[in-house]
């Protein structure tokens, strides 16, 4: 019945695995959803051309939370440019759930703030 | 219920028998919902007497004219005004802009004055009081709030002083419901020779008031919170200071005499409605504020009251569930609450699939939201039609999202 709110989402947003701050950051931002006041300090180590890692921090809801750590886990070794190219849709597929307009901002807040610390 | 019969209430408003049975819905802070009265003389505007007005002299436009005009003098009533204060516009958004900036090229403004406000502002109004500080070098100076998010009256008056051209503040806040001291504060500014403003939309159509007795110079409001279309607001200002204004839109309507080198503007308060106004909406506002009349003002705030009082009782017995919200009987109609490791976003989605509209986030007052200390609150808010089994289910919500999360 909660599609949107089954049980991987719950557990990351619960216990997240990528919350902090990165080690030796080589890029911080802080990405704000004006809409629902929802702040994220985003840290990665991008070594070379490739992120090493990505840590999180802040205040989200369960959706934005758990997209932020399931992000870091897709992320970790990937170019910085296969980032670049990704989209909503990746997010959303990842989250394996349809996001209704009222909550893309809230499954898109990581990425978007991954994308623009790294542009 | 005593004070209402919500049974007889809820049918006269259509969007309850398209929504599924039980359907709690809980945003009337954010918009009202509209009873078929209003939406027959929508459509009878429509169908039988559209023209624009002021303009044509054929039948239409004159019928189109009069229902107007009359829905004017029907606010005018409604808020104890005359009809030459009452001045049509998009909204309350709209309505607040357009207030300081005549209010701005009306006067001279210098660096140090001061505009006295509060931390529980809509941004519609903040904003646009930043903004004049801003061009001028004004200081604003925010009057503090009681642990029950009213805005503490003493502190008010105090902060008015010499040096304040502006009051400035919200009968009743929409986010905690607290109903202001306003009239106390709108005293206190005319003593000091300030202009005093009040954003009504929170609570005008929620509770009686008498803007003949009222010392405010100028109050705003939106029609779609109180039953009536969107995209309709009133500026209501008091004559004295309608007189000292002059409009900052131009255009057609507004104007006795044209010529290659300037206009001369007709009276107030039409000389503030350029262009073609919404017209259908003014004549459905007027019809709200009918249709609300004959339900009582003083029985729907005690009706909401009561509602208020009852989710109050039951959201604190809930283990985790913070409120937000002004007591009964100082409160418009509006719960705001957070629940302990939940996020406000995650409660309001929740409650979708429980049958109940909810809204989350800052609403709009951001700084209030930060003054409480979060970055969000869910906020449950209350009208004419709602029913304590709409707080039920809004409990049966709350308690279904922490099982979720447990
Ligand atoms: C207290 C208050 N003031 C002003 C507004 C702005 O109203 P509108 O969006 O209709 O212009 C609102 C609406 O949210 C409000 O609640």
């Amino acid at each position: 019945m909660y599609n949107l709110y089954h049980e991987e989402i719950i557990e990351h947003a619960r216990h997240p695995l990528h919350k902090g701050v990165c080690e030796n950051a080589t890029h911080t931002h802080k990405g704000v959803n004006p809409g629902c006041g929802d702040v994220l300090s985003l840290s990665v180590n991008v070594s070379g051309n490739s992120i090493e890692d990505m840590r999180f921090d802040g205040i989200g809801c369960a959706l934005s939370v758990a997209a932020c750590d399931m992000l870091a886990d897709t992320v970790k070794g990937k170019n910085v440019e296969d980032v670049l190219r990704m989209s909503p849709g990746d997010v959303y597929d990842m989250l394996g759930v349809t996001i209704t307009p009222s909550r893309t901002n809230c499954a898109l807040l990581g990425l978007r703030t991954l994308q623009k610390m790294l542009r | 219920m005593a004070y209402i019969d919500t049974k007889k209430i809820k049918s006269d408003f259509p969007i309850f028998g398209n929504v599924p049975e039980g359907f709690a819905y809980l945003d009337n802070a954010a918009t009202s919902q509209t009873p078929c009265f209003v939406i027959d003389a929508l459509t009878e505007y429509y169908t039988k007497h559209r023209a624009n007005i002021h303009r044509g002299s054929y039948a239409l436009a004159e019928e189109a004219t009069a229902r107007y005009e009359e829905a004017r003098e029907r606010i005018a009533l409604f808020i104890g005004a005359e009809k030459e204060e009452i001045v049509v516009s998009g909204g309350a958004t709209l309505a607040s802009n357009m207030l300081i900036l005549m209010l701005e090229a009306a006067h001279t403004y210098r660096a140090g004055e001061e505009i006295v406000t509060t931390v529980s502002e809509h941004h519609s109004l903040l904003v646009p009081l930043q903004e004049l500080a801003e061009r001028n070098g004004m200081v604003l100076r925010f009057a503090p709030l009681d642990k029950d998010g009213v805005v503490d009256e003493k502190a008010v008056v105090k902060l008015i002083t010499r040096k304040t051209r502006i009051v400035a503040m919200s009968m009743a806040s929409n986010v905690t419901g607290a109903v202001m001291p306003y009239e106390r504060a709108m005293r206190a500014a005319k003593e000091a020779g300030a202009i005093g403003i009040l954003d009504g939309t929170a609570y005008i159509g929620h509770a009686p008031v008498d803007m003949t007795t009222c010392s405010a110079d100028a109050m705003f409001f939106s029609g779609h919170k109180m039953c009536g279309p969107t995209g309709v607001g009133i500026l209501y200002m008091k004559g004295s200071l309608m007189k000292r204004l002059r409009p900052v839109f131009f255009g057609g309507g507004i104007v006795e005499e044209v010529t290659k080198d300037g206009a001369r503007c007709t009276d107030a308060p039409y000389k503030f409605e350029a262009g073609t106004q919404p017209i259908a909406q003014i004549i459905g506002l007027g019809k709200a504020a009918e249709y609300l009349s004959g339900i009582g003002l003083e029985a729907i705030s005690a009706h909401v009251r009561e509602l208020v009082d009852y989710a109050r009782t039951e959201l604190e017995s809930i283990p985790g569930v913070t409120l937000y919200a002004a007591p009964a009987e100082k409160n418009i109609g509006i719960v705001s609450f957070t629940v302990l490791g939940i996020h406000a976003h995650d409660i309001a989605h929740i409650a979708v699939e429980e049958g109940v509209a909810l809204r989350a986030g800052h609403h709009c007052a951001e700084p209030l939201v930060r003054e409480l200390g979060v970055v969000a609150t869910v906020r449950a808010s209350f009208y004419v039609y709602n029913t304590k089994e709409d707080v039920d289910a809004l409990v049966c919500a709350i308690k279904k999202a922490q099982r979720v999360f447990t």
